[in-house]
């Protein structure tokens, strides 16, 4: 086998058993990999009307077969399994070197299944797997677990673990490998939590083969070329972080403020890239095969916000920042040094937190529920304790747990959360950009940017120049986006690649490392087959066309302030375009013909 | 006059760009064990260093290998490795005393760095130039620039 | 009207964000305006040949000039210039 080892790890937490089984060729060549063999998987083996906490529910940990190879940026792997927070399919990607050293051990995705009596962790060093006792490590903190399970098993070992949060199955936990890198959406962490899994540590040996290896590396060179010679990829990034777009989607109108409250923040400057790189920013870092180098290694010498660690990006800057009211770089550093510690999803925490602002601002909550706490807009000191106590589940923080939707609903007022399918919206206004709006509604796993990140031709100008104000072929750009997405997902890509190189590239490494021809077509069309999939779990866990809707705020309530005051998102208008171009019916629903065709039936 | 292979490490990112180069150029698949240059992370700080065999003039495992195996040739910048001449008695792996030298079971030999014939996979796939193959009469230029520069401003200051 | 800079652009321009007092009817005169107050480097970063830089994004009010007039795009008192280079993030 090229590219891919051909191993599946299958670990069950209840019974203890440990086996390994050949991967399938045909699903590995449909499917690709990291997140398209996960869902393949997991969609195989589990009834999509599971309860995400029940041992019948399942972990997938899949790298793909870019993951452990040079491929620029190609070092990612993905996370399936079912939602706790959306009750749809939850799919999670994250960087840093654990995904190549799961791949080095020797396999293209490890499924857990069941539930440990006791806390355990998982210990795999190539065929030698471990279910060990982690009764010592539960309650850690994930700086603090990851060193002793290196103590533990390697002081190499690339650990992937949960937090308290996780452990407190806190609805929006994450699972962080490399103590800052983030599996963070969709409550992954919490689904590691109920299964009494604290970590996962690896060490590898195994050679990754190369089908045509002068083909690939030409391949590869070319990739890295076209990366450098990008500004945005080749410099820009590294320069900046992308926290660089706080400034440009203010001055675009679009960045949503005091939870979508309105579209524009007068000191957004003092959170930006620039002022980051100023102020707090040691150096660039880099993901295993990375190219670009966005990752911001920072440290807040002095003051009680003092800490160390990565970030912020733009969204977690965005969601501990504008969204609530917050322009103090320094209080949002650390409370996503926090959320890396604890393991809890940077966008969904923040963004809770706004919407709890919102509901005390309208008297909905009120200083009896908050214990006398001041949830304020602005109030900085409240986001990094809240963020402490979400994390522990102490007094409110309890209720945050919930995600900002039920913890909304609890008080009376659900409207106030700003989520899709509940999980909160990330940091641009689909109200002043209308495309990345019809993604928010239609994402498979809820609100979501970067799995159909249209903001890059409707804001970034990478590639088309397209009007972010207007709804015209936003729903062909979405749908693009969204396959093209699915496919570098499941490759073990990064989607920062797509700043320098397009489909082309992506089909030719592909092809040269796995030996499998993939045309730009079949690579898009591989996508196309994941998105449909999970759509067709979802729908199957009853999930319906009334959950492609944003909240109504944002169809009703115009941006007050800034350069897109008065516009309101337009997505039901854009839905039924959408669906046809899907081929789907107008439920939402895909059409035989268009299952045929992507060999779904 | 002699190339020598300098780090950077304040510009090294840890995305191990070319340990990932370094096994593939000789061995043309991914293999982590195989390559002759290690990257060194510390997570919470965000510091990452590459190391490999500096080719010391005075090599300690070129003085106490038996047969000559690894052996210096005379003006040049390399500590050069035959195999022929190999036994694995893997002494160049305790005598090295920056732990560059290693040895790999699966092809019985022992690893160190040998500058790809000139060429240095590592330094053409490093994308941060953390690692560069200059001549050693200017590999400390920069950091001697910079810190000069730092004086300049003092005394311009004053 | 108020002209911004951002990212590495602030460092050609040595600012922020300037109030500019000069007449420019159009971002085309502007442009050759910032070349003459912060030299060349700024204004080709901006514009090569008569034609705007692909790889910089210039706002007037919030919209991109490329769907307003391009180069021609025309310039009053109240207006907010807002130039950017190409940037990303997620």
């Amino acid at each position: 086998m090229f590219g891919w080892t051909g191993k599946i790890l299958r670990v069950n937490l209840t019974t203890g058993a440990i086996s390994k089984e050949n991967a399938d060729p045909t699903m590995l060549a449909e499917f690709i990999g990291a997140r398209g063999l996960a869902t393949r998987l997991f969609c195989n083996e589990v009834d999509a009307n599971v309860d995400a906490f029940s041992p019948d529910n399942k972990l997938i940990f899949s790298p793909g077969p870019f993951t452990g190879t040079f491929a620029p940026s190609g070092g990612r792997y993905h996370v399936v399994t079912k939602s706790p927070l959306t009750g749809g399919l939850a799919g999670a990607n994250s960087g840093g070197s654990f995904g190549p050293e799961l791949k080095y051990a020797g396999y293209d995705a490890l499924i857990v299944e069941g539930k440990a009596e006791r806390p355990v962790y998982l210990w795999i060093k190539d065929d030698v797997v471990e279910i060990r006792d982690a009764s010592a490590l539960w309650g850690k903190w994930v700086p603090e677990t990851t060193e002793l399970v290196r103590k533990a098993t390697d002081e190499e070992a690339k650990v992937a673990c949960i937090g308290p949060a996780g452990e407190n199955r806190v609805l929006i936990a994450a699972i962080m490998n490399e103590m800052s890198r983030a599996a963070g959406r969709g409550g992954v962490g919490a689904v590691m939590g109920s299964k009494n899994l604290k970590a996962v540590a690896v060490v590898g040996s195994k050679p990754i083969k190369v089908a045509d290896p002068k083909g690939f590396e030409a391949a590869v060179i070319k990739g890295r070329e076209l990366l450098k010679a990008h500004p945005v990829g080749g410099a820009g990034l590294k320069a900046y972080g992308t926290d660089v777009l706080v400034n440009i989607l203010n001055e675009t109108g679009a960045l949503p403020t005091r939870n979508f409250q309105d579209g524009f923040f007068p000191t957004a400057n003092k959170v930006g890239g620039e002022s980051l790189a100023a102020e707090i920013l040691t150096r660039a870092k880099g993901c295993f095969s990375c190219y670009i180098s966005c990752g911001r290694a920072t440290k807040v010498s002095s003051g009680k916000f003092k800490g160390e660690g990565e970030g912020p990006e733009y969204e977690a800057a965005w969601s501990m920042g504008p969204d609530c009211g917050i322009d103090n770089l320094q209080a949002i550093a650390k409370t996503n040094y926090l959320c890396n510690e604890l393991g809890i999803d940077s966008i969904s925490m923040g963004a809770t937190v706004a919407c709890a602002m919102d509901l005390f601002q309208a008297g909905y909550l009120t200083s009896k529920d908050t214990g006398g706490m001041d949830l304020s807009f602005g109030n900085a000191d409240t986001l990094v304790e809240l963020t402490r106590m979400t994390g522990l589940r102490e007094g409110l923080g309890d209720q945050l747990a919930l995600g900002s939707y039920r913890f909304a609903e609890l008080y009376g007022h659900p409207e106030f959360s700003m989520t899709v399918k509940k999980q909160e919206i990330p940091a641009y206004d689909p109200r002043g950009v209308q495309g990345i709006g019809l993604q928010y509604a239609t994402c498979n796993r809820g609100g979501c940017h970067v799995k159909g990140y249209t903001i890059a031709v409707e804001v970034l100008g990478n590639g088309a120049k397209l009007d972010p104000r207007t709804t015209k072929d936003k729903p062909y750009w979405v749908k693009l986006f969204q396959d093209l997405t699915a496919a570098i997902d499941a490759s073990g890509g990064c989607i920062f690649g797509t700043f320098g190189m397009g489909g082309d590239e992506y089909a030719a490494m592909i092809s040269t490392l796995t030996g499998v021809t993939y045309t730009t077509e079949d690579y898009l069309r591989a996508g196309e087959r994941i998105w449909n999939l999970e759509r067709q779990f979802n729908l199957r866990a009853g999930l319906t066309k009334a959950d492609d809707a944003l909240p109504v705020r944002l169809t009703t309530q115009p941006i007050r302030t800034g350069p897109a005051k008065g516009e309101l998102s337009h997505v039901p208008e854009m839905l039924p375009e959408y669906y046809a171009l899907r081929g789907w019916d107008a439920e939402g629903r895909p059409t035989p013909e268009r299952l045929t065709q992507l060999h779904l039936v | 006059m002699s190339r020598v292979l300098m780090i950077h490490p304040d510009k090294c990112t840890g995305c191990h760009n070319c340990s990932l180069a370094c096994g593939f150029a000789h061995e043309g698949q991914f293999r982590p064990t195989a390559t002759r240059i290690h990257v060194y992370t510390w997570d919470q700080e965000g510091f990452s260093v590459p190391l490999m065999c500096q080719q010391c003039d005075d090599a300690s495992c070129a003085n106490v290998c038996p047969t000559n195996a690894l052996h210096r040739v005379k003006g040049q910048a390399l500590v050069e490795y035959d195999r022929t001449k190999c036994i694995g008695c893997r002494m160049c792996v305790i005598a090295c005393p920056f732990g560059s030298a290693a040895y790999d079971a699966l092809t019985e030999s022992i690893l160190k760095c040998d500058t790809c014939a000139g060429d240095p996979a590592c330094v053409r796939a490093c994308p941060t130039a953390a690692i560069e193959f200059v001549d050693d009469s200017v590999a400390t230029r920069g950091r001697k620039k910079a810190f000069a520069t730092k004086l300049k401003a003092v005394f311009e200051e004053g | 009207m108020v002209v911004k800079y951002f990212a590495d652009i602030r460092k050609l321009t040595g600012c922020e964000a300037e109030t500019w007092n000069a007449a420019a009817p159009s971002l085309r005169t502007l442009v050759r305006q910032l070349g003459e107050r912060h030299g060349a480097p700024l204004r080709d970063r901006v514009a090569q040949r008569e034609e705007l830089s692909s790889t910089i994004i210039v706002l007037v009010n919030g919209q991109n000039v490329e769907h307003l007039r391009g180069l021609d795009t025309p310039l009053g008192d109240d207006d907010v210039v807002a130039i950017f280079p190409m940037v990303a993030g997620g």
